[in-house]
Order: structure tokens, then C-alpha cells, then sequence
């Protein structure tokens, strides 16, 4: 497997050399590399859990919860969970009203739906903060995955703690691809003093005990989503910024950046045009194994109580709930366990698989190589 | 050679004072009085304003942050981190009984998984796409894709349930632990540290062994390789005079870019197996915003980090002379 995409990337290259046109050539290489990565089995099962934990975090609401997708309530036909699983994305909570009297605060939809109207409800009717009178009781038919302490359904909070993983990895990781690409960039485009300062704030950031860090900063700012995403970001960036610029350095003399130039680009114009899109591929990789890191340094935190605050659910406070009680509850120790697991192997397969289809030999770790 | 290594010293100074400076800012700036927090209103205890004012003068956080962190920096210059502001003590007594439990977990974590990475990712490499590469490759990327404190946990559930009655679970040392003989004193703390290890070590253990592969099979494809297999070398010498010894640096560098984590990383597995680290005493200052001893801790801890990684880049540079010229 290994050779035949040694072979094809001579290939691919030796096209590309032919027809000099920098358009074609990046969308040729976007191509080739995403061709070489389909050969990956590894990479692509990756790729399917990611679009899985996508999909069950955007429609959480329709897996768990405690309104009827569909319904017809008092002569009227309703989709409480759809508006639901609609208003947690921006903008559609300005746009779609929320549907009365389901979101009202103290409506069981339960107790309000007679026998006779229509309805239909999610695979498990609980949400997230739901409780019910069993409390710490194993799987069963009507729970799957049991109750926690004060028995709420862990099935519908290990789906609903979906969420803030896929926010997490997503938000952190994009602020750290941002700030990451912008110093990145402008150290490896510009070099001379503006790469001297930025390398040395990129080594001494490196330095820094992060997770101690992150914790310090987390007392100062109170502990809620928003702030872990921020703050995972801003402690994140260095490798990127390292990736960044080492493929800067590396693509700057290379005879389509000097063409551009020649036909008179400007800075801003070959680095978004050129530089950028075909330095995009190795930056992925960065990123794709800093969203598994971000996804378990939230759960770390929630898990300190510094992270997502309880009743909210995130994967990280079931963790703490299943350390709380893994004496007398063991079944609430492992859907958290699995799930940071898939997720993290996911982010980690498609990075490996993504690096090994860019260039066998690129590294993620070790010395910057100049 | 000097040059480089005034430079790098340089650089850990200001690495050092850019670490303190972050740290001392963001948690002066954070909500939460150290002073009111000494006491406790739940008991219906309350301070008088004179009182509180005259403890913070006491304390000095009275001042601006600047005058604070630069009276700060001028106490460190004698090495007194001053006291802790919840139980009074001095910060360096502090974690100077804290310290030791860490490193030791550190040094055992490091020292274990390059003892197995090193001969496994060698291994792996030379065989390269055989049954033993692609088994053990899989195992470990799927091991380095379990956080240590997931793993904690299940070992933590799964001790209490199969009743493994001699494995504690929490703490250095059992009850009349002084009444052991020498040898039962080595064999309870063995067993305390046995769980924790094993959580500290694989995560290092996996990705060093990816790392040790995938740099010696960079070092395999070198003309050097070639020479030496050409003059007639066999394998075995090829593999481990040539090639093993030109992979050794970066696992060195390697080393060095993992302290941090492994340091602060620690906070987790520390509160979990109620382990008397750093990362626990870390926890529990932040949570009472002890202000001296989070101080004191992030000093230490970037000293500790700044020391490995200027001598892993020494060494680098000692070893590689085209990194001191590089710049």
C-alpha cells in the first residue's frame, strides 16, 4: 500500500512539474492527497466516527430528550424536539420561535400527552437533566446505559455531552488555527526579525506548564464552556504556528510563489492565495490532533470541576459522577471512558493518516526542522 | 559552543520571568479574595473591615500587581517564596515534602517507557510491515488514544470489584506503615505506586514507541545505511551502531518537549489516586487562592522545565554542531 502511493506521488509530481500553472497545481495536490488518504481504511473509519459524533451532537435532541419529535397535542400538530434540535444552532433561535407550551419551564410532556394523541418521541424520552425517582440503577430497557446519582438518564447525557466535545474541539481549535496560521505565517513569509520574535515567544509559550496554566486561568474566569474554549485555544496555537511556518520557509522559493511575484502579487495575495492553500494539508494534521487533545483536556477540566458546571452534561462530568460512585454504580464508568476514547482515536487516526498521506516522512513531533 | 549557551540561558531567564509574570497577573486579577476566603461565612463567621484591611496590608495586596510581583521577584532572588496564605506555612517547606512524589512518578514514567519504547520501536522498524509491526503499531495507537485518566478510573472501578484486597488505591502509604520492617516498607510503597505508574507510563510508552520507529526508519533510508550495509556490516551492527544511534538525539529532544506535560499533567491522576504531588498541592492552592504557594509551584515547576530543556538542547547541540551554528 505504502509503495503504490510512493509511486503515485512520483507520478502526480512529475504532471504537475508539466503543466506550471499554480491554479491547477494546488487543486491537483488537494486531489492527490485526498486520493491517497481513501487508501488509508484507518483514516477513512476515522473519518466516519468524526461525521458520527458530528451528527449525534447536532441532533442530540432527536436521540434524547424529553419532548416528542412529533405530536399532536390539543388539535394542533407540533415538532417540539425538531424546533429544539433547530434553536441550539445561532441565528435559527432568532428566527424559529420556541414552541409553547413544550419549552415552558415545569411542562411534562409526559404527563400532558393523553394516550390517544399521536406522538412521536425520541429513542430514549429523558433529557439530560431530567430525574427520575431510580437513582444509580444499571442498564435497562428503559434506560440503556442507567441512572446517575440523581437519576437522570446517562444515555440522554452522554448524547447531550456530545455537544460540548464537538464545540470544544471545533471553537478551540479554531482559535488556535488562527492565531497558529496567522504567527505561522507572518514568521515564515517575512523571516529576519519579525521570525526571530515570533519563534521565541512560540519556544517560550512551549514552555509553559499548560495544563496548570489553563487550570490558573480557569479560577480567574468562571469555569463555563465558553471560557475552556478560549482559553484551550490560546495555550494551543504553538504547533500550528510551528507547522505553519516551517511549510512557509519551505514553499516561499519554490517557483510558483517567485511566478506570482514576478506578475506583481503582493504579500497579502500570495500568502492567502499561493502559500496558504497548498500549506493547508499539514496544518490539518496539526489540527486534527489538537482537537483530541482540546476534547481531553475539557473533560480533565470538567472532571476538576473547572470545566462544564454540573447540571450541564459533558462527558467530563460523568466521569466525575462515575469516580463518585464507581463502587456502588460500575455502569456509570463506561460510556464516558469509551466515548473520550472513539473520539480522541477518531481525531488521532485521521491526523495519522492525513500526515502519512501528505508526505511519508513529515514528522509531528521533534525539532523544528529549518 | 559558549555562545550558544549564553544565548539558551538567556532565553530560560526570560522564558522563566515570562511564565511568573502570566501566572502572577492572571491569578491576582482572579475573582475570589484570598483574605475573605480564610474565613468562612457558612459559620456565620465575619471579618471586620479593619481586620480585612490590616491582613491585606500584611499580606501586601494592598499594592498594585507591579509592586507586588516586582517585591515578589526580589524575595525569589534569596529563594524565599514566602507563606502560604491558608495554613501559614513557608511555600518551599511546602513543596519541598511534595516535590519528591512527583519527580519520583516522572522519572519511574520516563525511565519505564524508554526502557520498552526504545527496543519496541526499533523492532518495529526493522520490521517494518511484518505481523509484529502492524500488531504492536495498532495496539499502541490505540493505547495512546486512551487518556491516563480514563484508564485511572476503569483500574480504579475494577480494583474495587474484583476484590484485589493487597492493591490500594489511593495514597503513598497504608495505616502502620512505621511499624513495617524495611522490606515491608519497600513492598507497600510498591504497591501504592504500581496503579498510578502504569497510568503515568503508557501514554509516554505509546507515543515514544510511534516516535522511535518512525525516526529510525528515517535514519534507515540514509546513504550512511547504505555505506555501512555496502562495506559489508551485518544487520545487527548496521541497525544499532548506525542506525539506533542517530535516533537517539531526537528521543533526547523528545524527552525534554515532554516535560511540561508530563509535569502539569499530572494534576488529574495526583487528585484522583489522592497522590501527595505537586499537581495535588497545585489543585488544592488554586482552589483556595493560596496567591504564594500557585506562585511558588509555577516557579519551581518552570525552573524544573526550563533546566531539562536547556540541557536536552545543550546536549543537542553538543552532539550536532550544525544546530549551534543554525541560530
Amino acid at each position: 500500500m505504502v509503495d503504490n502511493s510512493a509511486t503515485t506521488v512520483s507520478c502526480a509530481t512529475t504532471v504537475s512539474c508539466t503543466t506550471a500553472i499554480p491554479c491547477t497545481t494546488t487543486i491537483s495536490y488537494k486531489r492527490r492527497v485526498w486520493r491517497r488518504f481513501r487508501t488509508h481504511r484507518r483514516g477513512m473509519f476515522g473519518l466516519a466516527m468524526i461525521v458520527v459524533l458530528v451528527g449525534v451532537a447536532m441532533t442530540a435532541p432527536l436521540i434524547a430528550g424529553n419532548v416528542p419529535i412529533l405530536c399532536h397535542y390539543q388539535g394542533a400538530w407540533q415538532a417540539p424536539g425538531v424546533v429544539d434540535c433547530l434553536r441550539r444552532f445561532p441565528i435559527l433561535d432568532r428566527v424559529i420561535p420556541p414552541s409553547y407550551p413544550f419549552s415552558k419551564a415545569g411542562f411534562d410532556a409526559k404527563e400532558a400527552l393523553s394516550e390517544d394523541d399521536f406522538s412521536l418521541w425520541p429513542p430514549v424520552a429523558y433529557g439530560p437533566s431530567e430525574t427520575t425517582r431510580v437513582s444509580l440503577a444499571g442498564p435497562s430497557k428503559r434506560h440503556w446505559l442507567g441512572t446517575d446519582e440523581v437519576g437522570r438518564d446517562v444515555f440522554s447525557r452522554m448524547v447531550h455531552g456530545t455537544v460540548v466535545s464537538v464545540q470544544v474541539g471545533i471553537v478551540s481549535m479554531g482559535i488556535a488555527g488562527v492565531l497558529g496560521i496567522f504567527f505561522g505565517a507572518i514568521a515564515g513569509y517575512f523571516g529576519r526579525w519579525v521570525d526571530a520574535v515570533v519563534s521565541r515567544v512560540i519556544e517560550i509559550v512551549i514552555c509553559f506548564p499548560d495544563f496548570f496554566l489553563i487550570l490558573t486561568v480557569m479560577v480567574w474566569l468562571e469555569p463555563n464552556i465558553t471560557n475552556v474554549m478560549v482559553v484551550i485555544g490560546l495555550t494551543r496555537w504553538t504547533g500550528i504556528a510551528r507547522y505553519t511556518r516551517g511549510e512557509f520557509l519551505r514553499l516561499k522559493e519554490m517557483d510558483f510563489v517567485v511566478a506570482a511575484r514576478a506578475n506583481g502579487a503582493g504579500a497579502a495575495r500570495i500568502v492567502l492565495r499561493h502559500l496558504l492553500p497548498n500549506a493547508l494539508a499539514p496544518i490539518l494534521v496539526t489540527i486534527s490532533f489538537g482537537v483530541a487533545q482540546a476534547i481531553l483536556i475539557e473533560a480533565g477540566l470538567s472532571w476538576l470541576g473547572f470545566g462544564v458546571q454540573p447540571p450541564a452534561p459533558s462527558w467530563g462530568n460523568l466521569l466525575r459522577s462515575a469516580y463518585d460512585h464507581y463502587r456502588d454504580a460500575p455502569h456509570l464508568v463506561y460510556p464516558p471512558c469509551i466515548a473520550i476514547f472513539l473520539a480522541v482515536l477518531a481525531h488521532n487516526l485521521v491526523g495519522d493518516s492525513l500526515r502519512d498521506a501528505i508526505d511519508p516522512r513529515v514528522h509531528a513531533t521533534g525539532k523544528v526542522k529549518v | 559552543m559558549m555562545r550558544y549557551t549564553i544565548h539558551r540561558l538567556l532565553l530560560a531567564v526570560i522564558t522563566f520571568l515570562g511564565i511568573t509574570l502570566v501566572t502572577f497577573s492572571v491569578i491576582q486579577l482572579a475573582p475570589g479574595d484570598p483574605i475573605a476566603m480564610q474565613v468562612s461565612p457558612e459559620l456565620g463567621l465575619e471579618m471586620s473591615q479593619h481586620t480585612y484591611e490590616t491582613l491585606r496590608a500584611h499580606w501586601g495586596l494592598d499594592q498594585p500587581i507591579s509592586t507586588q510581583y516586582v517585591r515578589w521577584l526580589k524575595r525569589l532572588l534569596t529563594l524565599d517564596f514566602g507563606r502560604s496564605i491558608s495554613d501559614h506555612r513557608p511555600v518551599w517547606d511546602k513543596i519541598a515534602e511534595r516535590l519528591p512524589w512527583t519527580i519520583a512518578l516522572s522519572v519511574l514514567a520516563m525511565g519505564i517507557s524508554l526502557l520498552i519504547s526504545i527496543p519496541t520501536g526499533v523492532y518495529s522498524a526493522v520490521r517494518k510491515g511484518r505481523t509484529f509491526d502492524t500488531a504492536v503499531g495498532t495496539l499502541l495507537f490505540a493505547l495512546y488514544s486512551v487518556p491516563g485518566y480514563v484508564t485511572a478510573i476503569v483500574l480504579i472501578t475494577a480494583v474495587a470489584h474484583i476484590p484485589i484486597d493487597w492493591l490500594p488505591i489511593s495514597g503513598v502509604r497504608s495505616e502502620g506503615f512505621a511499624d513495617l520492617s524495611l522490606s515491608g516498607r519497600v513492598v507497600d510503597l510498591a504497591k501504592h505506586f504500581l496503579l498510578i505508574t502504569i497510568c503515568f507510563t503508557y501514554p509516554l510508552l505509546a507515543f515514544q514507541s510511534r516516535f522511535v520507529r518512525s525516526n529510525m526508519l528515517e535514519a534507515i533510508g540514509q546513504d550512511y545505511i547504505r555505506t555501512a550495509r555496502a562495506k559489508g556490516l551485518d544487520e545487527r551492527s548496521v541497525m544499532l551502531r548506525h542506525g539506533l544511534r542517530n535516533t537517539l538525539i531526537p528521543i533526547v529532544t523528545l524527552m525534554g518537549l515532554m516535560l511540561p506535560s508530563v509535569l502539569s499533567g499530572s494534576a488529574i491522576l495526583e487528585v484522583m489516586f489522592q497522590w501527595p504531588g505537586i499537581g495535588r498541592l497545585m489543585f488544592n492552592a488554586i482552589s483556595q487562592r493560596d496567591y504564594f504557594t500557585v506562585m511558588g509551584i509555577s516557579s519551581i515547576v518552570a525552573v524544573v522545565v526550563l533546566l531539562g530543556t536547556l540541557l536536552t538542547d545543550l546536549a543537542y547541540a553538543w552532539v550536532d554542531p550544525r544546530v549551534r551554528y543554525g541560530g
